[in-house]
């Protein structure tokens, strides 16, 4: 009796988490494929920071929550959380420039999908070099 | 005649020593198919190609051996000993171990994937999803327990 039940628990368990993995694997396709970001960066005024600009786009059709964004280089590192919504956000970063010429820039994008799967993806490391 | 008797029940039971140890291989060849070799080409066929498009290096599973020997053998010993031991509780308990062992084996290595695209690295933490898996299988495992208990009964 106790085992008919817990065999019954467990085909009940095994096949709710394959349908919600296939379910979050799928949306985590969808959702990279409508996602892109690019990069722009100008040196601010003072000449004591540079400003990086991230613009971030979304197609997807629902929105994409429990987004977080974090720009890193050296010590500085900022990170913005967003529910984004189709269209693109523009996110400004003032970076010190010890910290943006001394080390590697890179974006580090986060996503939990249903606080199930939780995806990093890590941009390539960029270089800023100062100009004789 | 007594000493000829007791001979060939003798040879009975190293026959049937055999065979359970052959069973026992079997299964264990068996269970390296079902508990290891499937998942990781799964892993490195289906599930990646589908969350990320195009692949170029995949770190960790590219880096796995199909053939572990290691693990075949663990495997096979496990197995044979079910085998073995198959009638009484302790070989019940063995065999129900054998599937959280290596669902436990299998989240060590796949936890978190780790993958390159195009320069960039993506992490895909599926620990809750394992860890959902290897309960259910761990229930699984506690029903036969418990099936061979009532059994008893």
């Amino acid at each position: 009796m106790i085992s008919t039940a817990l065999k019954t628990c467990s085909i009940l368990l095994f096949t709710t988490t394959l349908v919600v993995g296939s379910y979050v694997f799928y949306n985590l396709y969808l959702d990279l494929s409508s996602l892109s970001f690019s990069v722009s960066s100008k040196l601010s005024m003072d000449a004591a920071s540079i400003n990086l600009i991230l613009n971030v786009t979304y197609t997807g059709r629902e929105t994409l929550r429990d987004l977080t964004i974090t720009l890193t280089a050296g010590n500085y590192s900022e990170t913005h959380s967003l529910s984004l919504k189709a269209g693109s956000v523009i996110l400004s970063y003032t970076i010190p420039l010890e910290d943006a010429f001394q080390s590697s820039v890179y974006v580090r994008l986060s996503v939990s999908y249903m606080g199930i799967v939780r995806i990093s993806i890590v941009s390539p490391k960029i270089s800023i070099t100062g100009v004789p | 005649m007594l000493k000829y008797r007791s001979s060939v029940e003798g040879w009975f039971s190293k026959s049937g020593l055999t065979r359970k140890i052959l069973v026992g291989v079997l299964t264990g060849c068996l269970n390296y198919i079902v508990y290891y070799l499937i998942p990781l080409l799964a892993i490195r066929q289906i599930m990646i190609p589908k969350a990320v498009g195009s692949l170029t290096v995949l770190d960790m599973v590219s880096g796995m051996e199909l053939f572990n020997v290691w693990v075949l053998l663990g495997l096979i010993l496990l197995s044979v000993a079910t085998s073995i031991l198959s009638g009484s509780i302790v070989g019940v308990v063995i065999g129900a171990s054998i599937p959280v062992v290596m669902i436990a084996y299998l989240m060590s290595l796949f936890s978190v994937l780790t993958l390159e695209y195009l320069g960039y690295r993506i992490d895909v933490d599926v620990t809750y999803i394992l860890i959902l898996l290897s309960i259910s299988v761990a229930l699984w495992s506690i029903a036969k327990v418990f099936k061979y208990v009532e059994s008893l009964q």
